[in-house]
């Protein structure tokens, strides 16, 4: 790559986004005054909010002394505000109402009292009704509680029942119904410490546990630890905001003036063009960010300082944001920029014009916001795990950063920069694709009809099938699988587990494949690769499952460690090994764990789907890609992980031998291999020479020893670079044998 | 200079399946000559010309420039060409110095020779009253020639010219041709494709007569009009076309 060139492209596309007017609001005019106006605008609105007292009817009995001093004291409240309640009494307001629902029992069990009781509450503007009985009350007889007696030396020993009616609807009616209830129960402490001082018993004494929580933070890092979550996630917001507007106007833009072709037939290499561009809007992305941050940073310590002065305030004390944050928060945002400006540029180069590229920037900024909401959740913490998780990592290294954890900081920042990286390399991978493809650089304004691409898909069917249709099975197959899962009860027999199993694996994962073999292709014993393979792949593959096995159980380890299974995974997990126990034999279990998934999903993702990818794609991409179809197939993240690791030795045996049935046999020996083990007698181990690759623990499992995990793969391995290798040399000696007759007409 | 075999260039399509835009054409463009690629429009003039400047890659076939492997070499073919067509725009928030001199650098060429012919190039063009103007102020003649000086500014031995005249009117279409003219009697070698048959006949040495993507007809005016009956090429054009369009019914 040419260096001068790269920089001879970036200095104008920086020079040109510099002289266009929308890119300038964008990027500096709107966070220098966005930030300014909202504050101004909060510092204006803090004066109009006022903390009016909840209106509350009481719906009243005025001769109930008990009642009357509860309301009382409770409408004072003890805050230094005049009043924490409005309560006005039903019979003044509405004696109709007092009326009516003095003397009703049960209103919670009838719809059109509750109803009535609402339409009162909205007509009068009420927040709360409160009805308040004494013990002896007829309401609270007839609701079958045993009637006191009204003993008049203890009257105030007769508890007062109350009743709230509160709108959940209405945040104001909920908020007053909560604000009630901590004022009633603080009344009844106090009422119970007097009344126990009264009788001359200790309050103290009746305490068994006194509870205190101190919050041992210090105030800096009380408030930090709010800008700590608020203030990244902001910033990678405008980070994506900044990638996008100037990736579009630089790719789908220049198509649209008809500057790209100017560009493109100069001697600047694409990949040069695309760095040039890149690095464009990677400064653009990092600018919008940085002076967003700095303009909220210095709206926030403004405004923050004034409004907790000014009468009011804010509700919570969020404190003004951390100096320190904004070199850690600018530190982090390069790898973040590059990434985002990478998807960016790839989404845009692929749009045929500016309008088509805004299209574009909801569906880049759905996918990417799940990622960053992941990191606000209160579970969320930066550990291997997390950190290996693109866009959610560097957000909590970065939430870690600015609360001075710089102990766990440092500790993940090597996962979460590599994750990055590599999402970085691929998405910029991506992008010089899509600038060498020409078909997306000259794409014409073609109309898409459902007829037109059906009459296409029968008459232009190829042998092999298109990497869209086999990008179209992995998804058909994701789908069916997550609509048939939401469906299916848990069997509770191996009947109905073994039934369940070769229904959904025929059904959702076989099936699809087999009738998009037929109906797309003209190959379809080519697409599915049905044809004999050399005799000696499928023992080598069998072996090489049974040589890998250790290696993978130990990486099986390792995901577990960092991504522990949840409860209800556990207890699925529990389920099926008692269901099980229950098998008729081992046979019937390697059956139906092993074989039948074995043939279902090879035939879908090394028969059809990969065939389709390897048509045009180079066989890692194809490889690669249909790993990890099959890995997400499996829809539990620690499965997910496995299945794309064996994925990928699977599509090698599939490429290299170009035949399915090596693959069914290393699919079915791995998939066997746990079940084998989990029977094999532990006292066959012991003692024996197996005891060099096997151990038994002290509750009876059988595990390989560390020996085998280390050994036996690597011995493995050099089987599958013999299988890559050999298979290499005799790829042109002649063309696979297929079942039957291949239909290739 | 420019020799061009069996070059073919399909698209996938949805509706028909492929399109085949340029079927197995073959012709030579020699230095101090104008070749012209003659044709309505759909011809594939266009996408034959994108070939040549290595903008699109051929589906198969083999062409060299100046002795340059299109397929091998594509960045040493791209310093031999300058390109210049309706789709090669010029930027909008930039001057006309600045857009030649951007495409002069990339080019490789040392800033003082650079400023050197930018400044010729200005003069001949009588460019200099709006070197600074920005590119979405230029009127469309102005941008033709600013264009004409970004092809022109490496000095490349061969220049393409697709539909130069296009949207220009008569006194700018005029200063166009005659730069061409002036470029061919340099020894440059050019390749011009228009669908305008006066300005083809003006100023073209030989000439290929195109019709979806195949040629027609090919030589000097002289060679086409004797072996078709000393027709006027325009009368030759229509004869050719309505012949293939008999042909096809």
């Amino acid at each position: 790559m040419n260096l001068r060139n790269t920089r001879l492209v970036f200095r104008r596309e920086i020079c040109d986004q510099w002289r266009d007017r929308r890119t300038l609001f964008t990027i500096v005019v709107m966070p220098l005054v966005l930030y300014p106006l909202m504050g101004m605008a909060m510092l204006q609105t803090a004066q109009f909010l006022r903390h009016d007292p909840p209106r509350v009817l009481w719906i009243n009995d005025n001769s109930d002394a008990a009642a009357l001093a509860v309301i009382r004291d409770v409408s004072t409240g003890q805050s230094d505000s005049p009043n924490e309640f409005i309560i006005v009494p039903a019979d003044q307001a509405d004696p109709a109402i007092t009326e009516r629902f003095r003397n009703v029992a049960d209103i919670d069990d009838h719809e059109h009292d509750k109803r009535e009781l609402e339409q009162t509450m909205k007509a009068s503007g009420f927040d709360l009704i409160i009805r308040t009985l004494p013990a002896f009350h007829p309401v609270i007889a007839a609701n079958n509680e045993p009637a006191q007696t009204p003993n008049i030396e203890n009257t105030f020993a007769l508890p007062l029942n109350i009743q709230l009616f509160a709108n959940s609807a209405s945040d104001q009616s909920a908020m007053a119904a909560t604000k009630m209830t901590r004022a009633i129960d603080r009344w009844k402490g106090a009422t119970l410490r007097q009344r126990l001082t009264e009788l001359n018993v200790n309050p103290e004494s009746l305490v068994s546990i006194k509870l205190q929580t101190t919050d041992v933070a210090a105030t800096s890092t009380r408030k930090a630890a709010m800008w700590a979550k608020i203030l990244p996630f902001i910033v990678l917001v405008w980070a994506l905001t900044g990638a996008f507007y100037p990736a579009i106007d630089l790719c789908a833009g220049e198509k649209e003036r008809g500057t790209l072709e100017t560009l493109l037939c100069s001697p600047a290499r694409r990949s040069e063009i695309v760095t040039g561009k890149l690095l464009t809007v990677i400064t653009f992305s990092m600018a919008t960010a940085v002076l967003n941050l700095l303009s909220m940073t210095a709206t926030g310590l403004f405004v923050m300082g004034r409004l907790t002065s000014a009468a009011g305030g804010l509700p919570f004390d969020v404190g003004v944001p951390p100096l320190t944050a904004i070199p850690w928060l600018i530190v982090g945002l390069v790898p973040i920029s590059a990434l985002f400006s990478c998807l960016a540029l790839a989404l845009a180069s692929f749009a045929r014009s500016s309008r088509e590229g805004q299209y574009y920037l909801i569906p880049l900024l759905m996918s990417l916001l799940p990622l960053m909401m992941l990191s606000m959740l209160p579970s969320a913490q930066l550990d291997l795990g997390t950190s290996l998780i693109p866009v959610t990592g560097m957000l909590l290294l970065l939430r870690n950063l600015m609360l001075g954890e710089y102990g766990v900081s440092i500790q993940y920042a090597g996962p979460v920069l590599a994750i990055t990286l590599v999402c970085c390399w691929l998405s910029a991978r991506w992008a010089v694709y899509q600038f060498n493809n020409e078909s997306v650089l000259f794409r014409s304004g073609e109309q898409f009809g459902i007829a037109v691409w059906l009459r296409h898909l029968v008459r232009d069917r190829g042998l092999l099938p298109t990497v869209g249709e086999a990008a179209l099975c992995g998804v058909l197959i994701l789908v069916i699988k997550f609509f048939v899962g939401l469906s299916a009860e848990m069997a509770v027999t191996f009947g109905g587990f073994a039934k369940q199993v070769i229904i959904s694996q025929v059904a959702t994962i076989a099936l699809p494949a087999i009738l998009m073999a037929l109906f797309l292709t003209r190959g379809p014993m080519e697409s599915l690769k049905l044809s004999w393979p050399r005799f000696s792949f499928v023992p080598a593959c069998i072996l090489m499952a049974i040589l890998l096995n250790p290696g993978f159980m130990l990486i099986g380890q390792v995901v577990m460690y960092l991504y522990p299974a949840s409860a209800g995974l556990e207890s699925v997990q529990t389920i099926v090994s008692q269901i099980l126990t229950d098998a008729p034999g081992p046979l019937a279990i390697i059956a139906v764990i092993a074989i039948v998934p074995a043939i279902c999903e090879e035939v879908a993702f090394r028969g059809f789907i990969l065939s389709g990818f390897q048509s045009i794609r180079g066989r890692w991409t194809a490889i690669l890609a249909s790993a990890l179809l099959f890995g997400i197939a499996h829809g539990i993240l620690q499965q997910s992980i496995m299945a794309a690791l064996v994925g990928i030795v699977l599509g090698i045996i599939s490429v290299q031998t170009r035949s399915l049935l090596p693959c069914i046999a290393y699919h079915a020996t791995h998939n066997a291999l746990p079940v084998l083990l989990s029977m094999f007698p532990n006292q066959a181990v012991d003692g024996s020479w197996l005891s060099l690759f096997l151990h038994s623990d002290p509750t009876g499992n059988v595990g390989y020893t560390m020996f085998a995990s280390l050994v036996m793969p690597v011995a493995g391995l050099v089987l599958l670079v013999w299988l890559w290798r050999f298979a290499e040399t005799k790829q042109g000696e002649n063309e696979p044998v297929m079942f039957g007759n291949a239909v290739t007409a | 200079m420019i020799h061009v075999r069996k070059l073919t260039k399909s698209w996938p399509d949805l509706e028909h399946g492929e399109i085949v835009a340029v079927d197995s054409i073959s012709f030579d463009a020699l230095p101090g000559e104008v070749f012209g690629l003659l044709g309505p429009n759909g011809a594939g003039k266009t996408t034959v010309l994108r070939m040549l400047a290595t903008v699109l890659k051929p589906t198969s076939g083999k062409v060299t420039i100046n002795g340059f492997d299109l397929a091998e070499q594509a960045e040493q073919v791209r310093r031999q060409i300058g390109f210049v067509s309706t789709n090669t725009a010029i930027y909008d928030r930039m001057s006309g110095w600045e857009f030649v001199e951007f495409f002069g650098q990339i080019n490789g060429l040392p800033l003082n020779l650079l400023h050197e012919r930018m400044e010729a190039l200005f003069d001949r063009f009588q460019m200099n009253s709006f070197r600074n103007v920005p590119g979405y102020r230029m009127s469309t003649g102005m941008k033709q020639k600013v264009s004409i000086a970004r092809a022109m500014i490496h000095d490349p031995p061969i220049l393409v010219f697709d539909e130069a005249t296009s949207g220009l009117d008569i006194l700018a279409s005029r200063e166009v041709l005659d730069t061409v003219v002036q470029l061919r009697d340099q020894g440059k070698c050019i390749v011009y494709s228009s669908h305008i048959m006066s300005e083809v006949k003006r100023i073209c040495d030989r000439l290929a007569i195109m019709h979806r993507g195949i040629v027609l007809a090919h030589g000097t005016l002289t060679e086409l009009a004797k072996k078709y009956g000393d027709m006027e090429l325009e009368e030759l054009f229509y004869g050719l076309l309505s012949d293939r369009v008999k042909a096809n019914k």
